[in-house]
């Protein structure tokens, strides 16, 4: 090889200099010192090419909550695959021939007369839905969730929801390729990849808030408007014309209704009514004006309202009265 | 990268994990699970992409455990297995490579600096110019320079072959030494000139 006509790049893209510089030994050392003296004008060539080589490096790395992130979702990936198969059929063979041709006339007549399930939830209930592939669902007060009955045999798993919901995400896999899992809510799409998060649609506002994995907001209209969430991040379009805004929350205020717990930070006591009608069909009414811009932290438990307004009356010097289903503020 | 030298600890938490010990799968993700990232993300600079695709990585190990082999080098096997995955979801077209955030480092340059700042300006700057590439340089500077990988190495992996590879490389260090050209230059003269 004839290193005297060698721009830095390349040295550094030759074998041999390479060799040198990233797995030193003395045959490479003898050979590179001789050929510098007889070369001394490329002395500076050389010691570019060098640089380059050993200064070439990638920073990137977990931070310490996607590490555990990813752990996690291992574990959870390695407990849905484990569930054990028994081979019951291997014991009732006859049986279950038999039994397979009932249990399949009975199957497409049923699909045939309800093609897609819908469970609601009333006022003031929830509901933990657990899906076919494995996935959970808690379905929040006055909310609907939407999907095909052949929901596992289509090769994307679509559901849709309106009012709130809590998704856990199981994977899936079918001969060795992924199911996505997709989200209607309103005309946003949410393309999920193996993930638990918060979606909540009424009055034509959806909001999305991630806890962990990470998913992938799309409007069905303009397939342009896309949106990557991170954990601890929510994306809200207020209508279907605004544009997917994403900001940074705190996601328990989002998700700590599925443990029975509704927590507000700094809520306005007005969203906070609108939030009591969707939840609880109770109509708040603020009497008072000058209530209507205050706010409220703290919590109380999804299934007793009445705790809420008690906290507010001890922080607020204002009288709460109640008429049938209506709360007055004063 | 150490391919060929037999590594002790790995043979035995490989063997654990054939047996389906979860810590032995444990280990393997903290050893590996940065180096993955950073080669995952040469190939495609998408960290929600790579997360999954690491995620997914390691399920397929665990529920795979009983047939695997012990693999000459696990690094090498987990980042060939990290490709295979990495390409089939891009493949699928259901996300677009997002580029490297451009506005990441600053690219100032000041005329009085001295040699460590220099330097250090200097080094942020490859850094940038790296992870400027395409995807397939990067890709390949990755495997060479960072991971110290043999050409052979490299070539099964990415198939791609002999010349190829080495056209790429240089395409690439031609790439970074021009970026940094002006800078390095006044590098090496006070480098020089201290040293020799």
């Amino acid at each position: 090889m004839d290193y005297r006509f060698f721009e830095p790049e390349d040295f550094a893209a030759d074998d041999n200099f390479q060799h040198w510089i990233l797995h030193p030994d003395q045959q490479s050392e003898n050979f590179w010192t001789e050929w510098l003296r007889e070369h001394p004008d490329k002395v500076h060539t050389v010691r570019k090419a060098e640089w380059i080589v050993r200064n070439i490096t990638f920073k990137e790395s977990w931070s310490a909550s996607e590490r555990a992130d990813i752990w996690s979702n291992i574990q959870q990936g390695i407990a849905a695959e484990e569930t054990p198969v028994v081979p019951l059929w291997r014991r009732f063979q006859w049986f279950a021939a038999a039994s397979v041709l009932v249990v399949a006339a009975a199957v497409c007549l049923y699909m045939f007369r309800f093609k897609s399930v819908e469970i609601h939830t009333a006022y003031g209930e929830m509901k933990e839905v657990k899906l076919a592939d494995g996935s959970l669902v808690k379905l929040n007060a006055n909310s609907t969730l939407r999907y095909d009955r052949n929901f596992l045999d289509k090769a994307i798993r679509e559901i849709w929801i309106d009012g709130e919901g809590y998704f856990d995400v199981a994977k899936r896999e079918v001969k060795g390729k992924r199911v996505p899992f997709l989200v209607h809510a309103n005309t946003l799409e949410i393309q999920v990849l193996g993930t638990a998060f918060n979606v909540n649609n009424r009055h034509g506002k959806v909001d999305v808030a991630l806890e962990h994995g990470s998913v992938k907001i799309t409007d069905e209209k303009d397939q342009n408007q896309a949106i990557l969430l991170k954990p601890g991040e929510k994306a809200s379009r207020i209508s279907q014309k605004a544009e997917i805004v994403k900001q940074q929350v705190q996601i328990e205020e989002y998700t700590s209704w599925k443990n029975n717990v509704i927590l507000f930070k700094r809520k306005s006591l007005t969203d906070i009514a609108v939030m009591m009608k969707d939840m609880y069909n109770l109509d708040v009414v603020i009497d008072n004006t000058e209530l209507a811009g205050e706010t409220f932290t703290g919590s109380f438990p999804t299934d007793s309202a009445e705790v809420f307004f008690k906290k507010l009356e001890k922080m607020y010097p204002m009288q709460i009265s109640k008429d049938g289903n209506t709360y007055h503020l004063k | 990268m150490q391919l060929s030298e037999p590594n002790d600890e790995e043979t035995l938490q490989w063997s654990r994990l054939r047996n389906g010990e979860q810590h032995a799968l444990a280990y393997f993700y903290e050893k590996y699970a940065d180096v993955l990232l950073k080669y995952g993300l040469s190939v495609s600079y998408h960290r929600e992409l790579i997360q999954d695709c690491v995620q997914e990585l390691f399920i397929q190990i665990w529920n795979r455990r009983q047939n695997l082999s012990t693999p000459r080098s696990v690094k090498y096997y987990l980042i060939s297995s990290l490709r295979r995955i990495i390409m089939d979801e891009l493949g699928r077209g259901r996300l677009a490579t997002d580029s490297f955030p451009e506005d990441s480092l600053s690219l100032l340059e000041h005329e009085s600096q001295d040699r460590e700042e220099m330097e250090e300006n200097l080094n942020s700057r490859l850094i940038h110019a790296v992870r400027s590439l395409p995807a397939r340089q990067q890709e390949v500077v990755f495997l060479r320079y960072f991971e110290r990988m043999s050409y052979d190495d490299i070539s099964s992996l990415t198939g791609l072959d002999y010349q190829v590879l080495r056209n790429t490389i240089h395409r690439s260090i031609k790439t970074l030494h021009k970026e940094l050209s002006l800078t390095l230059d006044l590098l090496m003269i006070i480098f020089l000139s201290v040293t020799l």
